[in-house]
């Protein structure tokens, strides 16, 4: 899963070939490498890709700060998918 | 007060504010009106800090003398018409036909228009007239309205609210606010979550409407920008103008103000506004347009008397100058 989105964000949002390759542990908020329309784009990926709603109360920086922390929030809410 | 006075009287005043609160929702709009415009006399008499800041405040920031009795109509007006503003809730509050009845909608069609290209559409305007009620109306309208706003005292953790108070608040803006919008996006909860938002209900072809003029929070500083206010250096965050040039979303400016009767009021919806290059220089039309709305009715201008927020915004330096330094946008283009 992380390589699934880093190479998202890496190749369909960054799409700069003179970035250096993106880490698990690169905060993606305090770098500004994405803006708010690209969270948004990040957003959508993820729900179109792992079947999950994120909701507006989610979007915090806790779930968004880097692949690392994506990828838990996505098993997260793909867990509590399952359980409902 | 000593506490044991406070703990009966604070409660008492707060029931009875939530008696007179329904009481006025009851009230017929003309008879609300003219009421309102008596109490706002009697603040004006009773209150220094009207008397006082507004003309010091205003002469500060137009960098231009104001003559005694122009300062003192202008902190007049200003008591009636915040007041008045405060009826608009009420009136919103008991229902929408009423509303409609008292704030006509001028530029609908604007927005009907900019929404048709499926873009969204994101209305600017300030502290200005009755900013709430008009974003409630609109709703009452039909249009889909996201409304970008910092939390009301009752919503935060703050002290200093009584917990009859904190309800009838509560109960007030779910009345003439929550009913008729389809999401608030809180500021001060961290940028990202904020923009992520705003790009979110744009992409769903929503009217978004975002305060330009308030001062930008300590954890938002780092994303300021320069901006031309009434001739001085200020810095205001472009963020809600940024994600809508990024997704080609049309940017209008609206602006509520009242009748000469105090009982009616306009909502004026302007044209798209013709987008810059750069984010900052589109804020910087936008805020040519606000400040021409100031200067054409200053005593609309919610910010007059905090001088708190005026020297965060570094608007009361004594470097002011009043000449332009952006373009012009006029309110209907």
């Amino acid at each position: 899963m992380d390589e699934q989105i880093r190479g998202y964000i890496q190749t369909e949002l960054l799409n700069d070939p003179e970035l250096p390759p993106l880490r698990n542990d690169t905060s993606l908020l305090d770098s500004h490498l994405l803006d708010s329309v690209a969270f948004l784009d990040l957003v959508l990926y993820l729900e179109t890709n792992f079947q999950i709603t994120v909701a507006d109360a989610d979007l915090t920086r806790d779930n968004f700060e880097t692949v690392d922390a994506i990828c838990a929030y996505v098993r997260k809410r793909q867990q509590a998918g399952v359980r409902a | 007060m000593n506490a044991p006075l406070r703990r009966i009287r604070v409660p008492i005043t707060d029931t009875l504010r939530l008696a007179m609160t329904q009481l006025s929702m009851a009230t017929p709009a003309s008879v609300a009106y003219r009421l309102a415009c008596i109490q706002g006399e009697r603040d004006y008499r009773r209150h220094d800090w009207i008397r006082q800041s507004i003309p010091e405040n205003m002469a500060t920031v137009l960098g231009e003398p104001l003559p005694h009795a122009e300062g003192q109509r202008i902190a007049l007006e200003y008591a009636r018409l915040r007041r008045c503003e405060a009826v608009d809730r009420l009136q919103l509050a008991a229902n929408a036909r009423r509303m409609r009845a008292v704030m006509q909608i001028r530029g609908a069609d604007h927005l009907r228009q900019a929404l048709e290209a499926g873009h969204g559409a994101l209305l600017c305007t300030a502290h200005y007239g009755s900013y709430l009620a008009a974003a409630g109306r609109l709703g009452a309208e039909g249009f889909p309205i996201s409304l970008i706003r910092a939390r009301f005292q009752e919503e935060t953790d703050e002290l200093g609210l009584g917990k009859v108070e904190r309800r009838r608040r509560k109960m007030l803006a779910r009345r003439y606010l929550e009913r008729y919008i389809e999401e608030t996006i809180f500021t001060g909860d961290g940028q990202f979550s904020t923009g992520v938002q705003v790009a979110r209900r744009l992409r769903q072809n929503e009217v978004v409407i975002s305060f330009l003029d308030p001062p930008p929070q300590e954890a938002d500083l780092t994303r300021a920008v320069d901006a031309p206010f009434f001739g001085h250096a200020t810095r205001l965050l472009p963020g809600s103008i940024t994600i809508a040039q990024r997704l080609g979303t049309p940017i209008l400016m609206m602006f509520a103000y009242r009748a000469p009767d105090y009982a009616h009021s306009t909502l004026e919806i302007s044209a798209p506004i013709t987008p810059e290059a750069a984010p900052a220089a589109t804020l910087a039309r936008c805020l040519a347009a606000i400040e021409d709305a100031i200067r054409a009715r200053p005593a609309e201008w919610f910010y007059w008397p905090r001088t708190d927020i005026l020297q965060d915004l570094d608007l009361l330096s004594v470097s002011g100058a009043t000449e332009r330094s952006s373009p012009t946008a006029p309110i209907s283009q």
